[in-house]
């Protein structure tokens, strides 16, 4: 194998990039919509559940320190049933992110620019997100860092202006859990538990690159909640500002409700701050599933990925157009086929799968080098 | 170097050369007001007014009429909004329409849904324009009756339902969404504002109306319009209105009430409070089989004027003048709410949806047939007042008078 470049990204950085990519597509869609008023403790119990999957993926992590996902499949499967498992992560993982891409298009053709083509949007976002892993990881983790105030102040921001401008009604949150925890559980899993906390088997990829290995649990657990934390503070803005009738059949439920704002008669019209959380959302989120896909690809082509960043980049950005003919084609994916078929094995069923077979060779093979060094 | 530099400005003007849907300023009409009234051949006849921006330059304004208007019919509101342009010269921009006028014929023949799910659905169109019912003369009458202060008609309309909020209370507070919500759900029927002209409509659209001091027409409110579902069944009086906002959110209010509950016919004598804050609850419950419907309001007051003979520096006339107002709100309120359960039948102050927070499993075998169940329930009314000072004076100069000139 050719010598690879080492690049690292400090533990701020990973927690970051976990944290825009946890409110990027939340910020677009909204969550949790069909449980009605009570989205934001669905959203709440998925947290905690999300937060022990990501532990779960640091740990098999820390099996084998420095190895990523892919390397990680090869090692448990052997060479070529670790390829192709691989492959399929690769499919996963490009196809996710071209969906990601697509629900940006969607927002931003529906709301700001009816006229202007799909293919235009999306082509210059993946250009974007392309250049900046062309520069790589490192560059990658110190953008979202650089960002990151804004998101979090403008979130933080549009919570209280909804709040001052009395469009806040908490009796919007009543009956709280009418119908019981039922409902709730069932739209956790799988929908709310996958989307957003399980997509977080990206983040295989990229924590093995983080300098300060023997603390990414800790951060990443962390980050989860935090992040968990604000997705339900957005949906609690949601409901309690739009109703739960209305988040219902809304299409971008946080942009409608930034609608609402009018401070003083004189903040007005600031959707547009959202836009902006959603776009550096999107950006994150697109990139670190390319970077996931991409990795992947070199490991099993075995050539570096950036020559492969530009090709596969647009490829996505053409797919991001060609994966539904309309918006209702889209949703219903995403709902329907998405979580059954997708996530559930690839965020789930193959990790658990791999967790025995991990532990039992890692031991193995420290036997082995046990016996060679006695002997 | 130099070639790619060249290079990367051309593609950098591929790229960034903006956006598809750009417009320039002044190719823009700025659409303030919008009225529909029925059609003669299609279904509806839109009229949209637009402001007329040479009016507003500040340094040497045009003489001409604020606002233009131009009516075409058509099936839909997106069509014929997009049509406008057979006569009109700009592209119209409908994100800072103030106003929405429905005439009642609308309203009640083909209900209002149609049209707003269009409404609803544009990215255009804010959730910030008050939706109005307009009464007697046809809708396209109300955008473009001329206001000497505001000149363009929906803001004078917009700012005036704003100030009446504060001083009085007589507009539901009704917007879009709230509208729409209110048609689907089960727990509550919606309302909108009704307004009507006072005066001659003919006049009012000169601009030269504007140099007269008394207006030839004005736009005035003029209540509540009430809906089953979508479509227009019955209007309620501007008092009716107030009542109502009592049990929804009453920023702020001014009421005469009558120094004694059985005093002369005739000459009666009243005492003005202001309502300066109020907070009212909603409980819904089922006695047995019989809906309950609760209403508890709390309310500080002062008071603004007295032509009673009472010393206002002594507590027990606090107390009684409070005892007062409770039971002429609370009558006041019940009164209305009787009148709608039984002319109406329709839960336009939103107890099914008190039902529904506050009893669920009961709520979920109810709902669907609510309105009945409305309009058989108890009503209960408790309104405590709190009279907190009273102006600058605390005795009335009224009670110093010698008793005998105010008796003769």
């Amino acid at each position: 194998m050719s010598k690879k470049l080492v690049e690292n990204i400090s533990l701020w950085q990973l927690a970051v990039l976990m944290f825009t990519f946890e409110i990027g597509s939340v910020a677009v869609v909204g969550v949790g919509t069909d449980t009605k008023q009570d989205a934001w403790i669905a959203v709440g119990v998925a947290t905690v559940l999300g937060a022990g999957l990501v532990w779960f993926y640091v740990y098999l992590l820390k099996q084998l320190p420095g190895r990523n996902l892919f390397e990680m499949i090869t090692f448990c499967f052997g060479k070529w049933l670790g390829k192709i498992i691989g492959l399929l992560y690769v499919y996963y993982f490009l196809y996710i992110s071209a969906r990601v891409l697509r629900d940006f298009c969607e927002l931003i053709t529906s709301v700001i620019f009816e006229n202007t083509p799909i293919e235009v949007i999306s082509i210059t976002m993946v250009g974007i997100c392309a250049y900046m892993l062309y520069l790589g990881l490192e560059v990658f983790g110190r953008t979202g860092e650089v960002f990151i105030p804004y998101v979090f102040t403008f979130i933080i921001l549009i919570g209280l202006a909804i709040l001052f401008s009395g469009e806040f009604q908490m009796k919007n949150l009543l009956p709280i859990l009418g119908d019981g925890l039922g409902p709730i559980l069932k739209h956790v899993f799988p929908r709310l538990l996958t989307f957003p906390f399980g997509e977080l088997v990206t983040f295989m990829v990229i924590i093995p690159y983080v300098s300060h290995f023997a603390k990414a649990a800790k951060v990443s657990v962390f980050t989860v909640l935090i992040s968990g934390f604000i997705i339900i503070y957005g949906t609690v803005i949601e409901i309690a500002s739009l109703g739960a009738r209305q988040m219902e059949r809304t299409v971008f439920p946080l942009l409608s409700a930034a609608r609402e704002i009018s401070l003083l008669e004189f903040i007005e019209r600031v959707d547009l701050v959202i836009v902006f959380v959603v776009m550096f959302g999107i950006i994150t989120k697109v990139s670190v599933f390319l970077f996931g896909g991409l990795k992947g690809l070199e490991h099993i082509m075995n050539i570096p990925y950036r020559y492969l960043v530009f090709p596969v980049s647009m490829i996505i950005g053409y797919i991001a157009i060609q994966i539904s003919a309309n918006n209702a084609e889209h949703i219903e994916e995403g709902i329907r086929f998405i979580p059954l078929y997708m996530h559930i094995p690839f965020q789930i069923i193959i990790p658990i799968l791999m967790a025995p077979l991990l532990i039992w060779k890692v031991k193995k093979q420290k036997r082995r080098s046990d016996a060679n060094g006695s002997r | 170097m130099k070639k790619r530099l060249l290079f990367l400005l051309c593609a950098a003007s591929v790229i960034l050369t903006g956006c598809w849907d750009s417009i320039e300023l002044n190719d823009i009409a700025i659409v303030t007001g919008m009225a529909i009234d029925p059609g003669k051949e299609k279904k509806y006849r839109l009229t949209v007014g637009y402001v007329n921006p040479a009016q507003y330059s500040k340094q040497n304004p045009a003489h001409g009429a604020p606002v233009s208007i131009m009516t075409l019919e058509g099936n839909s509101l997106p069509e014929i909004s997009a049509k406008m342009n057979v006569g009109v010269s700009r592209r119209l921009i409908f994100s800072h329409t103030r106003a929405l006028y429905i005439n009642e014929k609308v309203a009640k023949e083909d209900g209002v849904s149609h049209f707003l799910d269009s409404l609803e659905r544009s990215p255009q169109f804010r959730n910030d324009f008050n939706i109005l019912i307009t009464k007697n003369n046809s809708a396209s009458d109300f955008a473009m009756i001329n206001d000497p202060v505001e000149r363009v008609p929906s803001l004078k309309v917009q700012k005036s339902i704003k100030s009446l909020l504060k001083s009085w209370g007589g507009d539901p507070r009704v917007r879009l969404t709230d509208f729409i919500d209110a048609i689907i759900a089960e727990g509550r029927s919606p309302v909108a504002s009704t307004v009507v002209i006072d005066g001659d409509p003919e006049k009012g659209q000169n601009a030269e109306s504007n140099m007269e001091v008394k207006a030839p027409a004005r736009i005035m409110l003029d209540g509540l319009a009430v809906f089953k579902k979508d479509k227009l069944i019955g209007y309620l009086s501007l008092d009716d209105t107030r009542n109502y906002l009592w049990t929804q959110k009453l920023e702020s209010t001014m009421i005469s009430i009558p120094c004694e509950e059985d005093g002369d016919k005739n000459n009666p004598l009243y005492f003005d409070i202001v309502i300066t804050n109020n907070k009212s609850e909603m409980k819904t419950y089922y006695k047995g089989n019989q809906p309950q419907l609760e209403l508890n309001i709390f309310s500080e007051a002062s008071i603004n004027s007295m032509q009673c003979q009472k010393d206002l520096s002594s507590k027990e006339i606090y107390t009684e003048l409070e005892k007062r107002s409770d039971k002429q709100i609370k009558n006041m309120i019940t009164e209305t709410i009787k009148k709608v359960q039984n002319d109406f039948g329709v839960d336009i102050f939103g107890f099914g949806e008190a039902l529904n927070r506050q009893h669920y499993k009961k709520a979920k075998k109810v709902l669907g047939h609510w309105n009945e169940e409305f309009s058989r329930a108890d009503v209960d009314v408790n309104v405590k007042i709190a009279l907190r000072r009273s102006g600058t004076r605390n005795k009335s100069f009224i009670s110093e008078l010698p008793k005998k000139d105010v008796e003769d």
